[in-house]
């Protein structure tokens, strides 16, 4: 089973967009695909029409009073589920404080489910806190879709320093540029000569697009119904790109 | 878990109406492909609750791994390839997850073709609940398209964490009369429909014997039996498919020849005499080919055995065995397929099925238990004198003999276990197996031993050979020589836990024979 973050310290960059849609491409391919929307805003759970409710909340998981498996809700999708956001995760930091090695409980939370799911993403809510930390140490890969802007690099920059700091590995780090318009020359400028002491940024570049947005309306993931717009290929490629990094997945 | 029902495309439509009066149903897919079912020729994939399917549509082709509680893949993998055992399958979660016989081929059981209409059944918002599906399949003869018999069954498939839904679901399909819960799976129900079942093929006898039958209609019967495992090995011997093909054919030849040596008086002794060569010539032909698979089986092992810079050195010694593994099965085949093998077989099912018995008019009270009685203690006592001879200086021929005795009672053992109790004779089984394994390793070992000098003198005679190749094998002959010695040291003990008391005794209350019953 591996594991994916959606993450970036900033709100609003196309977090949610890349996790419900990747999970979509993922069980499309026959990979077995578990969604864990970590946000408190529930936009995740929204979009797969799955009400944003944990029983017994995240204390109930924290303390183990209920498995993650028993909240797991499946999606309109085959091989695609879900765990619903919850508003309580709002005080997870607070739960993960009161126990030892709190970085490592989301990592433990998942582990009975490794028979279970090939993949696992992470749809994270931005910060950077104890529970982030969590993400950090769970995640093989975290994919930070970054918007070409100065505010955004700096973020990057904040993560990689935390990294740094804490010794973890630099490499599962995956940046790559989301809502890109081109119509802006900063994007533009931005996006031909990324800051060479940031990570390697992938390929693909999601484009700043109505079709993502509609998502909202139509609460499902942008392959349902714009499968060949810009946006539905840029999604497709992005999921080629990190396709060959998942090699336990089956396909 | 999902639902089935019994369903007739007739009825469907009243039956998706009334669910929509509670629901939203949606008509979402309409699929075609076809199922291709993969399991080993004894069915070991089923038998540890697995479906094992290679899917096809028009673009893709997919492995299913299904368990047969619910009859939905839980493991998928895209565009598998060719392959024949698991191991061959490309390091993924699939292949982690089948639970079989991994010594067995998985070979293509059953095919069909099958229209799937499947509708996501929607709750107030929107979002799928349940889903229900139709399936509609042909199962196909052989390798043609030309279907043989028809299947529908309608399912009700849960979603995870909606799984309460699908009881109301059912319960509504329930209220109407045209469909019927079906308990039986899709593959059991099309196996049945052509006439085949899961349990087509066991390497086991499994007869209701009755302690008051007569002996010769018993053993006939066992026979029998050991007759059909024979032909039914045939064929995966002929093509090579996995070597458990002429490992079953194999034993039944040993059992065989087991009952028609070692029980007296009950068959015409001219008439046994000839099959009694015959067989004989089939456990030869049938050894050489056998002892090269196990040498190829336990090749890996052999490479452990050594320091780790000789293992490649052997790989000379593999490329012969390969060779001669070749011509050994080419040697088999062509006794398989011989006239003799052909007149073998249709004398003997033509004695087996003689209804003028000569022991049954001369000797009608002789039944199966007394015979099982007198046979088991008779061999027992044998194989507890020549064990008690044994011990770390005996000759190799003694441990040989010992082994033989000790298989031959196992065998009786196992024919004569219904009619036996069952807890007793599974204690004694156990207690023999353990005695057994310790005797199969010394001759394992010895025929080893043997058959690398062997393997050595051959490669000698070549020009290519390199002095790694004997350096290697030199090392690998000692280490199986003390390798010997150890088993050949530990034996006694072993034995002694065999010959304890309370085993006597317990062998002693069950099968010495009554007076005036031993033969």
């Amino acid at each position: 089973m591996k594991t994916v973050a959606c993450y970036n310290i900033k709100g609003g960059v196309g977090k949610t967009a890349t996790a419900v849609n990747l999970a979509y491409l993922a069980a499309q391919a026959g990979i077995r695909t578990l969604v864990w929307d970590l946000d408190p805003q529930a936009a995740a759970s929204y979009y797969f029409r799955v009400k944003a409710k944990v029983k017994k909340g995240s204390r109930g998981l924290i303390q183990g009073k209920r498995t993650l498996d028993d909240a797991i809700k499946g999606t309109d999708f085959e091989l695609l589920d879900l765990v619903p956001a919850d508003f309580s995760y709002r005080n997870m930091d607070l739960l993960l404080e009161d126990w030892k090695k709190p970085e490592r409980k989301i990592h433990k939370l998942l582990k009975p489910l490794a028979d279970d799911y090939d993949l696992v993403i992470l749809d994270c809510p931005p910060s950077i806190s104890l529970f982030t930390e969590n993400v950090f140490y769970t995640a093989d890969y975290l994919l930070v879709p970054t918007i070409p802007t100065t505010l955004s690099l700096r973020t990057l920059q904040q993560l990689l320093k935390f990294y740094k700091k804490e010794d973890l590995d630099e490499s599962a780090i995956l940046p790559f540029f989301s809502m890109v318009d081109l119509r802006k020359s900063l994007h533009k400028i931005i996006i031909q000569n990324p800051p060479k002491v940031l990570p390697q940024f992938l390929q693909t570049h999601i484009p700043y697009a109505s079709e993502i947005e509609q998502m909202g309306i139509q609460r499902a993931p942008l392959s349902e119904y714009a499968s060949a717009s810009r946006a539905g290929k840029a999604y497709h490629d992005l999921w080629s790109e990190i396709y060959p990094l998942l090699h336990n997945c089956p396909g | 878990m999902n639902r089935a029902f019994q369903i007739s495309q007739d009825a469907l439509s009243q039956v998706v109406d009334n669910l929509r009066q509670h629901y939203t149903v949606t008509n979402l897919q309409h699929l075609k492909y076809d199922i291709n079912y993969l399991d080993s020729f004894d069915w070991s994939v089923f038998k540890k609750g697995q479906t094992l399917t290679r899917v096809t549509t028009d673009n893709r082709t997919e492995l299913q791994l299904s368990r047969l509680s619910d009859e939905s893949p839980y493991v998928r993998m895209a565009d598998p390839g060719a392959f024949n055992f698991v191991h061959e399958l490309p390091e993924c979660t699939l292949r982690q997850c089948i639970r079989c016989n991994n010594k067995r081929a998985l070979i293509p059981q059953l095919r069909m073709k099958c229209d799937v209409r499947q509708w996501n059944i929607l709750n107030k918002n929107e979002k799928t609940i349940a889903r229900l599906s139709l399936r509609s399949c042909n199962i196909l003869k052989g390798k043609s398209r030309s279907s043989v018999s028809t299947i529908e069954r309608l399912y009700v498939m849960p979603v995870k964490g909606y799984e309460k839904k699908t009881l109301r679901i059912a319960s509504i399909l329930m209220q109407d009369d045209s469909i019927h819960t079906e308990e039986t799976s899709l593959l059991e129900s099309a196996l049945a429909a052509v006439g085949r079942s899961t349990n087509e093929y066991s390497s086991n006898i499994k007869l209701d014997l009755q302690a008051d039958m007569h002996a010769e209609l018993a053993l006939k019967a066992i026979l029998s039996s050991l007759l059909q495992i024979m032909e039914m090995n045939e064929d995966g011997i002929i093509r090579e498919i996995d070597t458990e093909f002429l490992h079953d054919f194999r034993i039944a030849v040993r059992r065989t020849r087991s009952i028609i040596g070692s029980i007296k008086n009950v068959f015409d002794t001219e008439a046994i005499m000839r099959f009694k060569t015959d067989f004989a010539w089939l456990g030869s032909i049938t050894g050489p080919a056998r002892d090269l698979d196990v040498h190829l089986l336990d090749f890996r092992h052999y490479c452990d055995m050594l320091p780790e810079n000789l293992c490649d050195d052997i790989k000379p010694l593999r490329d012969l065995m390969v060779e001669e593994r070749r011509s050994a099965y080419e040697a088999l085949i062509k006794a398989i397929k011989s006239q003799r093998y052909r007149k073998l077989k249709n004398d003997w099912r033509a004695f087996l099925h003689q209804s003028d018995s000569k022991s049954k008019a001369e000797n009608p009270d002789l039944t199966i238990r007394n015979i099982a009685n007198i046979s088991i203690w008779r061999t027992y006592k044998h194989a507890l004198k020549k064990g008690s001879q044994l011990d770390a200086k005996a000759s190799p021929e003694a441990f040989h003999d010992e082994r033989k005795a000790c298989k031959k009672l196992r065998y009786l053992l196992e024919f004569f276990r219904p009619l036996y109790p069952k807890k007793e004779l599974r204690n004694l089984i156990r207690a023999l197996e353990d005695i057994q394994d310790q005797l199969g390793q010394f001759q394992d070992l010895e025929v080893q031993e043997h058959v690398f000098h062997r393997f050595a003198d051959q490669l000698m005679e070549r020009d290519d050979v390199q002095s790694g190749t004997l350096l290697a094998m030199g090392v690998l002959i000692e280490r199986l020589r003390q390798e010997r010695l150890s088993v050949m040291a530990e034996f006694s003990e072993h034995f002694a836990a065999f010959s304890a008391d309370n085993n006597r005794r317990l062998f002693k209350r069950i099968f010495k024979p009554a007076k005036g019953e031993a033969g």
